[in-house]
């Protein structure tokens, strides 16, 4: 083990690597402030930037920016009332009241504190877990991976915010994108229009570009452009006594849960935040001060949220399974650079491996030296008016989209996915799950066929084998106790008929 | 539940069905011992179907399926459709006229028709972010941006 953290650290160290760290989490940080840009859209763009790069490299920048976007995030939450992005949305309800009662200082700066604790759990974390993790892994075939990717996505329609269904239907269509290209087992053509540029399938970039930048961009100018507003006092940025007191335990349960929430499949910040706050909400003698201004209500999410991150590396790393949007593209970049996320990776590329696990632990102090006494940056960026950064994100689109394979064709798919995007938010269609069964789409197709070649047409295959039935029993109770309720509402429907 | 679910759910199952169809005429969908290529499509067109329905269902059940308001309203949808024009316009001229030119002229009008600068405004910050644009992403990441008619 020391040895490998050891050469983690000769890999991060070596210049172009600490630049590139630097450079990440301070881009990461940037758009984490900034509403509108999230680190998905953000690591779409600068994709190809890093084709250039050696793998190590390009890890360790994009990774920079998905953790750095953590930070950020919650200094928009807490000055602006608005989240930077969506793990930060429940840093809103008790930062921003502290914002407001003057105590927007030790809020950023328990927010600071708290993230770096838990990426320093995480990055332990990633390191216990990932090494038995990938041996266990090595055991897993079609019908194991057929298993585990259905979980992922059953875990991901599940915890959909708006409804299950309407989830499984953005996945499902996810999947059919998936599917448009030269099939790879039998090279037949597929819903490709006879065009060259679809013969490789749908580029990730545009259609991440499109759904998440400008399909947001586009409901933003239509819900109107309005002026934010945003607090400039802050001072004391560090914690009190008493703060500490109230603010130790949220941040260590928040570290550790965040961490496991980030490791399922379907987790990730957005989700351990909001479990985080739950918690602490459920556990604190005076429940009442949440959306007070309670300092434990920024504490534990944010923790959670940042220690999120390093546990979805986990399932990216040891199973080749990205787990989110961020861990989809870094799967992508990985794969470009000729790298195969999964169990393999730890032996074959321990450089990338440890190098990624040491940055992130470096990146993790360079934040926490970079942000507290960036804050009055930050507070300026905030200022710039909506009217001229939606253009900015429009531009950033549009060149993301052009400069992956140099098309303007991307740039129409883009536009076409924006579109969709737009129209699916205003109809309460989440976009995250067609993302990821975009993702998985291909893996996924890849271990159905040829589990049922090997079973020679039984479906018994997948419940023959215990990992893949646990995979996948656990799928289907999680999908029968959310229909649960439904079935529920539709009894009492049919009682009442019945009376009247 | 509510936001024009009656509708949506109706597209979905003409969705669902259009990709089962093409999927069946186009490609071999094989037997489940050799699945060909149109299986997974032709599955996924199939539950997409399935689910429309479910989701028509409980908005039919109740009875707010079209409770979300006025779809597109007369004052916000112009500007969400100047914009997409505007990128349409981008992606068709790009390659034609180059990217300064292009992204010069499309900032125009986003910033003049859509974020409802002054012209002089206007012509200023799109002369400024195309500019800024075009030193990042050509000339310091050495992005190859395509020159069109003026060469650059």
């Amino acid at each position: 083990m020391w040895e490998s953290i050891l050469l983690g650290f000769s890999v991060v160290l070596q210049p172009i690597n600490l630049l590139l760290c630097f450079v990440g989490v301070l881009i990461g940080t940037l758009i984490g402030v900034l509403p509108g840009l999230g680190p998905g859209a953000t690591i779409a763009l600068l994709f190809p930037v890093t084709l250039g790069m050696a793998p190590t490299s390009a890890i360790i920048l994009l990774a920079g920016i998905f953790y750095g976007a953590q930070y950020g995030g919650s200094t928009t939450s807490i000055l602006v009332n608005i989240p930077g992005e969506a793990a930060s949305v429940v840093t809103c309800l008790d930062g921003h009241r502290m914002a407001l009662q003057g105590r927007a200082g030790p809020a950023l700066g328990i927010a600071a504190l708290g993230s770096f604790v838990a990426g320093t759990v995480s990055v332990v974390g990633l390191m216990v877990l990932a090494v038995p993790l990938s041996s266990f892994a090595l055991r897993f075939g079609p019908p194991e991976y057929f298993g585990l990717l259905t979980l992922g996505m059953t875990l991901v329609v599940y915890l959909a915010q708006k409804s299950v269904q309407k989830a499984l239907i953005s996945a499902l269509l996810g999947i059919f994108i998936s599917q448009v290209g030269i099939d790879q087992i039998s090279s037949a053509q597929r819903f490709t229009f006879g065009l060259g540029e679809l013969f490789d399938g749908i580029s990730m970039v545009p259609l991440v570009m499109g759904l998440f930048g400008l399909g947001e961009v586009l409901l933003s100018l239509e819900r109107g452009i309005s002026k934010i507003s945003v607090i400039t006092h802050v001072k004391n940025l560090l914690p009190n006594l008493q703060d500490w007191k109230d603010s130790t335990w949220p941040v260590i349960r928040g570290s550790v849960l965040g961490f496991f929430l980030g490791v399922l499949p379907g987790g990730g910040p957005t989700l351990s935040s909001f479990a985080s706050y739950g918690l602490e909400k459920r556990l604190s003698k005076r429940p009442e001060r949440f959306g007070n201004g309670a300092i434990e209500g920024v504490a534990g999410p944010e923790a959670a949220n940042n220690s999120a991150t390093g546990g979805s590396f986990v399932p990216l790393l040891t199973l080749g399974v990205p787990t989110n949007v961020v861990m989809a593209l870094l799967f992508s970049a990985l794969m470009v650079h000729g790298v195969q996320p999964g169990p393999l990776l730890i032996k074959q590329y321990p450089d990338v491996f440890w190098g990624l696990i040491i940055s992130m632990y470096l990146g993790n102090a360079i934040l926490l030296v970079l942000n507290l006494p960036l804050i009055t940056i930050w507070i300026k960026l905030l200022k710039i008016p909506y009217g001229i950064l939606f253009p900015l994100i429009i531009m950033f689109t549009l060149i993301g989209a052009y400069s992956e394979r140099g098309l303007a064709f991307d740039v129409f798919v883009m536009i076409v996915f924006g579109v969709v995007g737009y129209l699916m938010r205003k109809c309460e269609y989440e976009p995250a799950p067609l993302v990821l069964g975009f993702v998985l789409g291909d893996i996924l197709e890849e271990s159905l066929r040829r589990s049922l070649i090997m079973s020679d047409g039984s479906v018994f295959i997948f419940f023959e084998r215990p990992i893949s039935a646990a995979f996948l029993i656990f799928a289907m109770l999680l999908l029968i106790s959310n229909s649960i309720p439904l079935l529920k509402e539709r009894l009492k429907t049919l009682e009442k008929v019945e009376i009247i | 539940m509510k936001c024009h679910d009656f509708t949506t759910s109706l597209i979905w199952l003409l969705i669902g069905a259009g990709i089962s169809a093409w999927s069946v005429a186009a490609l071999d969908i094989g037997t489940l011992q050799h699945p060909g290529p149109g299986f997974l499509p032709t599955l996924c067109g199939v539950l997409i179907g399935g689910l429309a329905l479910v989701v028509f269902a409980q908005a039919r059940r109740r009875e707010t399926g079209e409770a979300g308001g006025v779809f597109w309203s007369e004052r916000s949808l112009p500007r969400v459709v100047a914009t997409v024009l505007a990128l349409v316009a981008y992606a068709f001229l790009l390659e034609r006229a180059g990217f300064v030119l292009t992204t010069f002229l499309v900032m125009l009008v986003i910033f003049t028709h859509v974020a409802r600068a002054s012209w002089l405004a206007g012509i200023l910050e799109s002369s400024i972010v195309t500019g800024a644009f075009y030193w990042v992403f050509g000339h310091l990441l050495k992005i190859p941006l395509p020159r069109g008619w003026l060469g650059i």
